[in-house]
């Protein structure tokens, strides 16, 4: 087989981040799904992102932009919280280069859902987009 | 890397190249659909996105069956990474879709909205006579930099020029390309030029369209991420590392220098 010369400088990503890890009988497909939300002046929101039913979702990283600070708690597909409280947005920046990281992934099933409880902090009305970054995981046939 | 090396089949090579999109004659503040980038011949790894944030607002992007990567429209950034990478066949498309468009531009004026679709070549063994080259003298190996002064004293809508340094002591094996301002030491704040490299034959261009400085440059920051060639590439003894610059200034005299880093192979 060729030798790959992997750039020690670059990034993973940028070296190519294959298939690798992916259990036997699967195929992970790169996926982001993008959920918009708007929050009222101090107003509060229980959003779900909902997945597809055409596959599972590893959801691997998180970015978001938002027009003021908010806090917000994830819960996954079993409505299991993840964090103890809600997490301030400045706490969790990153951005599509170098997003907020979700290790080890998590998997939503095929139909299941992202819980999202919000709260504006920022005292005036607020508009948030969150995109949740990683791949579809497809059965092979 | 035992990861990457399952990732390019027996008898292929990964080639480092970059697709450009030309956003300079879309429409401010318009959302165009169906926009694409053609594949060549060879098959093509898609591994991130530099620079849509000079074209428009929030984008999204398809794959080669014409299925959303994103979902809905979301903010563009200066790299969108694509984990895990994406193979467009060759002589396919990338398609994408833009919604406000807002071209960036540079210090005089000039439209610098381009997108690099960065990623590798997937050709057969053998298409090119320098893949696949391993020194084959006994050697030792140290890292190395060559510096490539350029002088841009000519301007938009000018021919362009070439630049290159010849490799002297040994086989070099290129890992990172910095360029800074050397007139006004500092960073490359917003494209004075664009840059098309070549491979270590001479004669193949790295991309299909000359690319931003922005999206080879390793020592610039602000979420660039830029680490480009990624697989690196050995140029041999005595061949050159050749750069031919298109000028987006429209006047004045400004300098820069190229530094190549990697890891010479010395002679013993």
């Amino acid at each position: 087989m060729q030798q790959y010369r992997a750039n020690p400088y670059a990034s993973p990503s940028a070296n190519g981040i294959g298939r690798a890890g992916v259990p036997a009988g699967f195929r992970d497909i790169a996926y982001d799904y993008v959920l918009p939300a708007s929050l009222l002046a101090n107003g509060t929101l229980n959003a779900q992102m909902g997945v597809n039913t055409d596959s599972d979702f590893c959801w691997r990283a998180l970015v978001f932009n938002s027009t003021g600070v908010f806090s917000v708690k994830f819960s996954d597909s079993d409505s299991f919280e993840l964090s103890n409280s809600a997490i301030i947005s400045a706490n969790i920046q990153g951005d599509p280069s170098s997003p907020w990281p979700i290790l080890p992934e998590i998997i939503i099933p095929a139909g299941g859902r992202i819980g999202l409880e919000l709260l504006d902090l920022s005292g005036v009305d607020n508009t948030l987009n969150f995109l949740f970054r990683g791949a579809k995981r497809f059965t092979l046939g | 890397m035992n990861e990457q090396m399952k990732s390019t089949p027996e008898g292929f090579t990964d080639i480092p190249f970059i697709y450009v999109f030309d956003g300079r004659s879309l429409t401010p503040g318009a959302d165009v659909n169906n926009l694409i980038v053609s594949i060549q011949e060879d098959d093509f790894v898609l591994r991130s996105i530099a620079g849509m944030s000079t074209i428009a607002d929030k984008w999204k992007y398809y794959d080669q069956a014409q299925m959303r990567v994103i979902s809905e429209f979301f903010a563009t950034s200066n790299r969108w990474t694509v984990v895990p990478e994406r193979m467009y066949q060759g002589n396919s498309q990338i398609k994408f879709d833009l919604q406000t468009v807002n071209l960036a531009a540079n210090a005089d004026g000039n439209d610098i909205a381009f997108a690099g679709f960065v990623g590798a070549k997937r050709v057969p063994n053998g298409k090119y006579a320098w893949v696949g080259y391993e020194s084959d003298y006994p050697h030792w190996e140290r890292q190395f930099t060559y510096r490539i002064p350029i002088t841009l004293d000519f301007f938009v809508g000018d021919a362009s020029r070439q630049f290159s340094m010849e490799i002297t002591d040994g086989d070099f094996e290129l890992q990172t390309i910095s360029i800074v301002r050397s007139d006004t030491p500092g960073d490359l704040i917003a494209d004075p030029f664009r840059i098309t490299m070549f491979d270590p034959s001479g004669y193949n261009a790295l991309s299909d369209k000359p690319c931003s400085p922005r999206w080879l440059n390793w020592i610039q920051g602000n979420n660039w991420s830029s680490a480009f060639p990624a697989p690196t590439l050995v140029y041999p003894i005595n061949s050159l590392i050749k750069f031919e610059i298109d000028s987006l200034l429209n006047a004045g005299t400004q300098t820069f220098d190229i530094t190549v880093t990697g890891v010479e192979r010395m002679p013993c």
